[in-house]
């Protein structure tokens, strides 16, 4: 599939310090990707530069073929993008606002009641058009947000922090819409978060970033190996009787990765689900089998490891 | 009931006593005023004269003329006398001791007392220029005794003079840089003609008063002329009230008018005013109309 | 170009359905009106009926209690600027609005020079109709038409306070700009108009004073302390305003005010108080306008760049 933004070697310095080093970065058309860090990453950053509102010190970036610095207008014809603290001119009415983000889109008048009309159709706000924002809460303000991106019937969207400050039931059907508009229009999303458990089940690729550096990036599942040098379970083996032959015998097995060994508890990495296999190992020893455990513990890990500190 | 029946009655006894004792003591006082009466005679010589310092006095029509009179008695008893005046048709004379304010019809003197008078006449009518004669005249009718004194008004002939408006009102309305035409009345309100009268005024900066006829020749007694002003504001001038002093003046009499002068705004300026602040209100409104959001 | 207009228009909607504009206008139109009822009490004193110029004293005679037009709109276009700007880009900020505006397919400046723009209608709107309804309340109570010249000199006092209004617009726009809270750019602007209006003349006469003590002063000594409390206050531009203003609306006379050296040396004896041509009166106050004029573009001009190098998002 073809690529809707690619961005080269992408550093941005703020007086001297490096909120995004030597990014590359490639998001397909039509994926949902998302672009996870904790707070001060460089996500915001990285989001900025995209839509050419903030200039990279160095590196470039394309969205569709355009430059982000050169042809921002371009890029920002093509591109939604609603801001971490979304903001609306609380004494108009949500039509009010709609409206003046369909003029700036240069929409012909005559299409744009019909545009807001579809567009708050999406979001499930019709019956609120006429209201001032002033009254809205915060999810309204959010669904309101996407309300506003898809004015101009964007080929993406990009959404920093979509799920911040909502309760879960809200966030979650925020995340409804996008997989819906995703699967239904086609668009692009790249969602950027720090959090990763919310975010995650509807990514289909996501990027982890730490300090300005892309860590890894792929599928969830794929992550852990990459983050973690492969091996996607972690079996804890404790054992009563000799561990030497054991260990011996563990390490002939196919699709372990790494094994490590405290007194008589081993912790064996693997690609794959290796119980019955080592039991069956056990059982053809001296040696009792004491205790078993499995967790699948990619995402956990990277959560404990990146997002966790703060 | 009782209570009161009793209250009136001793009402009504109270007055009965009260009118009977005043007519026991009234009784003796009206027979002993009866005997002094008849007790009266004399037949001591009485005489009582006047004396006027300046029995001819010279005024002009409508002033009073006063006269002084000193009165002397003599005789041994006090005597009242009745004091009259006669003077020509249409005049009154009035008689105060000097210094005081009432007018006085009849006098008591003293013997040996002397008095003086103040005599003011004055003609309640319209009277020619010339003399008049009017006579002062005590007496006693009892004893038969008399004094007359002779006194002469002169009126000479006066002039004076009355400037109006034909209409009578003093304010009129003009049009600032037009002639604006306004008659005035000279009243010749003397009694001799009136000559050589000239108008002059008193106009606001830059303001133009001219007359038709500034050199009245002459206007007799009780006559009148018509002058018509022509008032011209410069073209410049601020819509309001000012003040146009008039003056009429000739050698005898003179008499000035103070004409309050309204310039009107001119109506096309007034119109063009109210359009412009229409204009003003609606345009604003307006604006408010289409731009402000609802 | 649409998107200047339509941030333009939108401004413009903002103001006129503001309450703050509301005030602001009712608060202008109530000091002029009671300003040129004062001036009509007291026009025919101050007017020989010869003198050319009646209709432009409408603005400047001022009564016992109540100052003149000119004294209320001096006063009232600083603060009407500094309403207008003060907020412009920060509370845009704030909200969160501004990174969404901005993600639009606009150039940035149309932010920018939209709110300026719509600053600018609003601030003639209100001196304009002010002005005109003044004129035509005068015309209607006075009864004299202004002559060619006093339209001309009406039009260009208009301008001026426009400029003038646009230079404190843009000065408090700076502000909004560099500074995160709205609160402390209003503050800012005011306390730069307090000190222009009210302590630049207490500073301009205790160095006068000290530089030329008046006790026992000479006549010459008197104008030195003079001049030198005037260049001091030249300093400000509302000192250049007031003088532009009264040079053209006191045709005869206000020019005076400027040149203090001429006023002191001349024989007023021989001197005739003759008005002015329009040319002359703005020959005199034009190094004045320029400099409101270029004082209001410079304030713009840095908005402009450092609005254009900032980064957008809402801090
Ligand atoms: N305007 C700025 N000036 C200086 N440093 C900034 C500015 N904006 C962001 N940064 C820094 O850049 C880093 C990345 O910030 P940001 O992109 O907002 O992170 P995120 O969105 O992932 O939380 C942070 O360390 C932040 O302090
Ligand atoms: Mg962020």
């Amino acid at each position: 599939m073809e690529d809707i933004i690619i961005s080269k070697n992408l550093s941005k310095n703020y007086n001297g310090n490096k909120a995004v080093s030597n990014l590359d970065l490639s998001i397909k058309k039509g994926e949902i990707y998302g672009l996870l860090g904790p707070n001060g990453a460089g996500k915001s950053t990285i989001i900025l530069m995209i839509l050419g509102l903030t200039e990279p010190s160095s590196g470039t970036i394309n969205v569709a073929g355009f430059n982000s610095t050169r042809e921002a207008l371009k890029v920002k014809r093509i591109a939604g993008y609603l801001p971490e603290k979304i903001g609306f001119y609380e004494d108009m009415t949500a039509e009010q606002n709609l409206a003046y983000t369909a003029e700036l889109n240069n929409i012909k008048y005559s299409e744009i009641p019909k545009k807001i009309e579809k567009a708050l159709k999406i979001v499930g706000l019709v019956e609120n058009k006429k209201q001032i924002v002033k009254q809205f809460s915060k999810g309204m303000k959010q669904r309101l947000g996407i309300a506003d991106v898809l004015i101009k019937d964007p080929e993406l969207v990009i959404f920093d922090e979509p799920t911040e400050g909502l309760d879960v039931k809200v966030a979650n059907s925020i995340l409804d819409t996008i997989i819906k508009l995703n699967k239904e229009k086609g668009i692009t999303f790249m969602l950027s978060s720090h959090q990763l458990n919310l975010i995650q089940k509807i990514c289909h690729r996501v990027g982890i970033l730490s300090n300005g550096n892309l860590i890894g990036e792929g599928k969830i599942d794929e992550l852990g190996r990459k983050l973690f040098g492969g091996g996607r379970f972690i079996i804890e083996v404790e054992i009563s009787g000799d561990t030497k032959e054991i260990l011996n015998k563990f390490s002939n097995l196919k699709d372990v990765i790494d094994i490590g060994k405290e007194g008589n508890v081993f912790q064996i990495i693997c690609n794959k689900d290796l119980r019955s296999e080592i039991s069956k190992i056990i059982a053809n020893t001296e040696s009792i089998l004491t205790r078993m455990n499995i967790k699948d513990y990619a995402l956990e890990e990277i959560y404990l490891k990146y997002f966790k500190e703060e | 009931m009782k209570v009161k029946s009793k209250r009136i009655k001793s009402a009504v006894i109270a007055i009965l006593c009260v009118f009977a004792l005043s007519i026991i003591f009234a009784m003796p006082s009206a027979i002993l005023a009866q005997e002094e009466e008849a007790e009266t005679e004399t037949d001591v010589p009485e005489e009582i004269s006047f004396d006027i310092p300046y029995p001819e006095v010279k005024a002009k029509f409508g002033e009073s003329f006063n006269f002084k009179v000193d009165v002397s008695y003599k005789g041994d008893e006090p005597l009242t006398f009745d004091v009259n005046w006669e003077a020509p048709e249409g005049w009154y004379v009035r008689i105060k001791p000097s210094y005081q304010e009432t007018e006085i019809s009849a006098v008591k003197l003293d013997p040996g007392q002397e008095e003086s008078w103040e005599i003011s006449a004055a003609p309640q009518v319209k009277v020619e220029p010339g003399d008049y004669p009017i006579k002062i005249i005590a007496s006693n009718e009892d004893i038969g005794l008399e004094a007359t004194a002779e006194i002469t008004a002169v009126i000479t002939a006066s002039y004076d003079m009355d400037l109006a408006t034909k209409t009578g009102r003093l304010n009129t309305e003009v049009t600032s840089g037009k002639d604006n035409k306004y008659t005035l009345v000279v009243n010749n309100t003397g009694t001799d003609s009136i000559e050589n009268i000239s108008l002059s005024t008193q106009e606001p900066e830059g303001w133009l008063v001219n007359f038709d006829n500034d050199d009245i020749e002459t206007i007799e007694s009780g006559d009148k002329k018509e002058i018509v002003a022509t008032i011209k504001p410069p073209e410049k001038t601020v819509a309001g009230d000012y003040v146009l002093t008039l003056n009429a003046s000739s050698e005898n009499a003179q008499d000035s008018l103070e004409l309050r002068v309204t310039v009107l705004t001119p109506t096309i300026w007034g119109w063009v005013g109210i359009g412009i602040i229409v204009i003003v209100i609606v345009g604003v409104a307006i604006i408010f109309a289409r731009l402000g959001r609802r | 170009m649409r998107s200047i207009l339509t941030v333009y228009r939108k401004e413009l909607t903002d103001y006129f359905s503001s309450k703050k504009f509301i005030i602001l206008l009712g608060l202008v139109y109530v000091a002029g009106l009671s300003s040129v009822y004062v001036s009509l009490q007291n026009i025919r004193d101050a007017t020989s009926g010869l003198d050319g110029f009646i209709f432009l004293k409408l603005f400047t005679i001022s009564g016992d209690i109540l100052p003149s037009f000119i004294t209320f709109i001096s006063l009232f276009i600083p603060i009407i600027g500094i309403i207008f700007g003060f907020d412009a880009i920060n509370s845009e900020r704030r909200s969160g609005n501004l990174s969404r505006v901005m993600s639009q397919p606009i150039f940035r400046d149309s932010i920018i020079n939209g709110k300026f723009l719509a600053g600018i209608t609003t601030l003639s709107i209100i001196i304009a109709s002010i002005v005109f309804l003044i004129s035509g309340i005068g015309l209607r109570s006075i009864g004299v038409p202004p002559s060619a010249e006093e339209i001309l000199r009406i039009f260009f006092f208009i301008f001026i306070c426009i400029f003038y209004g646009t230079f404190w617009m843009s000065l408090s726009m700076l502000f909004s700009i560099i500074m995160e809270k709205t609160a402390t750019s209003i503050l800012t602007s005011i306390a730069i108009w307090l000190f222009l209006v009210i302590f630049l003349p207490i500073i301009a006469n205790a160095i006068a004073n000290t530089v030329v003590p008046l006790e026992n002063a000479s006549a010459a000594d008197q104008v030195k302390n003079y001049v030198i409390e005037h260049n001091i206050l030249r300093s400000s531009p509302s000192t250049l305003f007031s003088e532009s203003i009264t040079t053209l609306l006191v045709p005869a006379g206000g020019h005076f005010l400027i040149n203090p050296q001429s006023f002191a040396s001349a024989d007023l004896s021989k001197m005739l108080l003759s008005p002015l041509s329009l040319g002359q009166s703005l020959i005199q106050v034009w190094p004045q306008i320029i400099v409101i004029i270029a004082l209001a573009i410079i304030c713009f001009a840095v908005s402009y760049v450092i609005f254009m190098r900032q980064e957008i998002r809402a801090t």
